[in-house]
């Protein structure tokens, strides 16, 4: 329970609270319109300062950042796990707060995100859970309901942007069900918008041609696959090799023979100068030297041994010489015609040679070759892309099943938990339709269904589309969460309504609902904190039940520059 | 010149050399291909005119004959000799 509100601010309304019902009243100024007054007293301030205490953001749009309070220190003194606590926080230091424990603790200061783990432990039991788990400040919005956030839209709603998950995870929680099953949901819900999103842009637009359609991917995997098998299977085929090794056979071949060739021809130039240097160094004998041989023969040698005439030896002689002469003369000959014929066959050998590298060079049977595999690679890696694009298509398409399976067992599980638990809901239920019963004639009813999107909950009111209507549902639907809290031992013990709440609720339900609100709050031992239009909380008298009794002795009114909760006018 | 003297040592007279010609002509030969033998074969350095002469004197004493430029030993030379 809040025991008082205060603030350094001298100007400031200080509020000291009661247990039970508490009534906070603006009084309507004459002159001014009824937005006016709804804006300038400060009814929802007082709503937005319990958050700002209670572990509130405050960014930049923060009623406490406002200029003219932003210095100042606003705090608290709350009963906070079974004992009094002082909190302070000023909108200039908003990431710490300063906690006491009146009359004397000392003061320590926290951070706002340590406060509100301190506040989740003592108020939900929060600590030991994990990321998927409702948060303290998801909780806590459903006890003091803020008109900006749209909490006053619908019943299981504390905000207009309240995720769905987040909303199934704190009411179950609140209701004392097995919340996990809507975080699960949460998780499959979170999946499903990823897969819808990427197999909506892979079936379209920029990504469709990155991933597509898995039946379309099949098909083009197969064509591709085939037609991989089909240049494959030309390059096994590919001839070229044995032509290419024959003509470069041949080509090695004419190389050897026309360096052979060359060699021979060395040898055979060597010969003719060896033949050209005897025709200097072998000089025939001169004729005298032949006559005195033959007359030496006649004088040294005994008689008759001369057997020829001098003409004959000389002619002998001649023909010796000649034919050594001609001897020598034809090798000669012989050696360069040798060299002129293989001169001619080193050309027609060249001339071959020069043949073959043109056609090894320019037939272009390597680059055939060599374009299949170019292509064969090619066409491998655009079957690899495909097959890894079906494999995610497919994977995609298969998570949608994947998610459905998983849905339904969600749904098994919620329906299941349902039953076991459906004394806890019974008591929702019947508290709804208690507290409805008591502000209409025809009671409104809450149901609580296992739905294939997770836990819905529903409340069939008749005209339940008027605006009244609905806000009685709320106020219904908060009853019920604080009288099963209060069973459960759990919640921050204090229940806190704008005037919003009963923007078009007929009079006699709001006199009515404050009624049941103060004999709620008594029977279990609650606070109500509301703050209201002094001319509509008056507007109906409830026979036994005295309002004045519960309104609190300050008042905000826009009359007076200093009416309001702060006593300072700020816009 | 034939026989060896006081100037001519003995492996240059031109009987000398005749004699190892006339071993070199045991089967008939070429000019050509009797002069290639007779260079590798020879002790000394033996000069291309000098080896016409000693075919020359060989003529004379009718121990050889040139038959379509092959030389062929006459009939009976080595068997006289023998």
């Amino acid at each position: 329970m809040i025991h008082t509100l205060y603030s350094d601010l001298p100007t400031f309304k200080t509020l000291h609270l009661q247990p039970g019902l508490n009534v906070l009243l603006a009084e309507k100024s004459d002159g001014a319109t009824q937005k006016q007054t709804r804006n300038r007293a400060g009814k929802t301030s007082v709503v937005e300062l319990i958050h700002f205490l209670l572990g509130a953001d405050s960014n930049k749009d923060s009623l406490f950042q406002v200029a003219a309070l932003r210095e100042h220190r606003f705090g608290m003194i709350c009963d906070i796990g079974g004992r009094a606590m002082k909190v302070e926080r000023r909108g200039a230091n908003k990431t710490n707060v300063n906690v006491s424990e009146p009359p004397s603790g000392k003061q320590r200061t926290l951070t706002n995100t340590e406060w509100t783990h301190r506040l989740g432990k003592a108020w939900f039991s929060l600590d030991p859970m994990g990321d998927h788990a409702p948060s303290y400040r998801a909780l806590f919005a459903y006890f003091v309901r803020r008109q900006h956030s749209g909490a006053f839209s619908a019943p299981e709603k504390q905000a207009t942007m309240q995720q769905l998950g987040a909303q199934q995870m704190a009411l179950m929680y609140l209701l004392g069900l097995d919340w996990p099953i809507a975080g699960d949901w949460q998780l499959v819900r979170e999946r499903d918008k990823v897969r819808q999103v990427l197999s909506k842009t892979a079936s379209a637009g920029v990504f469709g041609s990155v991933i597509g359609k898995a039946a379309d991917l099949r098909t083009q995997l197969v064509l591709a696959e085939r037609k991989l098998k089909t240049v494959q299977d030309n390059l096994a085929a590919f001839k070229v090799l044995d032509e290419y090794a024959e003509l470069e056979q041949e080509a090695s071949q004419l190389t050897r023979d026309l360096n052979m060739l060359a060699n021979q021809n060395t040898l055979d130039l060597g010969t003719i100068q060896d033949i050209e240097a005897t025709f200097q160094t072998e000089v025939p004998p001169g004729l005298g030297d032949l006559e005195q041989v033959y007359r030496d023969a006649g004088v040294n040698l005994p008689p008759g041994l001369v057997k020829q005439r001098y003409e004959d030896v000389r002619a002998f002689h001649e023909s010796v010489i000649r034919n050594r002469q001609s001897y020598l003369q034809s090798e000669l000959a012989a050696a360069r015609a040798r060299i002129e014929a293989r001169d001619g066959n080193k050309r027609r050998l060249d001339g071959r040679r020069a043949q073959i590298m043109g056609i090894l060079q320019s037939h272009g049977a390597l680059d055939q070759f060599q374009r299949l595999q170019a292509q064969t690679s090619q066409q491998a890696a655009v079957v690899e892309t495909l097959r890894q694009r079906f494999a995610a298509a497919e994977k995609l398409e298969s998570t949608k099943t994947e998610l459905k399976v998983e849905r339904d067992l969600l749904t098994l599980r919620l329906r299941r938990d349902f039953t076991e638990q459906s004394g806890r809901i019974d008591d929702a239920i019947r508290a709804f339709e208690e507290t409805s019963s008591l502000l209409y004639e025809s009671a409104g009813s809450m149901q609580v269904e296992a739905t294939a999107n997770g836990p819905a909950f529903k409340f069939p009111m008749q005209g339940s589309r008027s605006k009244g209507i609905k806000n009685m549902q709320i106020f219904c639907f908060d009853m019920m969460l604080m009288r099963l809290c209060r069973q459960r031992g759990i919640g921050p013990g204090f229940l806190v309504h704008d005037s919003h709440l009963f923007d078009g609720v007929d009079g006699r339900q709001v006199i009515r609902a404050l009624r049941v609100a103060a004999q709620t709050a008594n029977e279990l031992e609650f606070q109500y904190l509301v703050t209201m239009n002094e001319d509509d909380a008056f507007k109906e008298t409830e026979a036994g039940f005295d309002l004045g009794e519960y309104v609190l002795p300050v008042r905000l009114t826009d009359a007076t520059e200093d009416g309001g909760l702060f006593g300072v006018r700020f816009d | 010149m034939i026989l060896p003297s006081k100037h001519l040592p003995q492996e240059r007279a031109l009987l000398t050399v005749g004699a190892m010609l006339l071993a070199g002509l045991e089967r008939p030969k070429t000019v050509s291909a009797l002069w290639q033998e007779v260079q590798k074969g020879a002790p000394a350095a033996l000069g291309f005119d000098w080896f016409v002469l000693a075919l020359d004197l060989l003529y004379v004493l009718d121990a050889i004959q040139l038959r379509d430029g092959i030389l062929v030993l006459r009939v009976g030379v080595m068997d006289q000799e023998a």
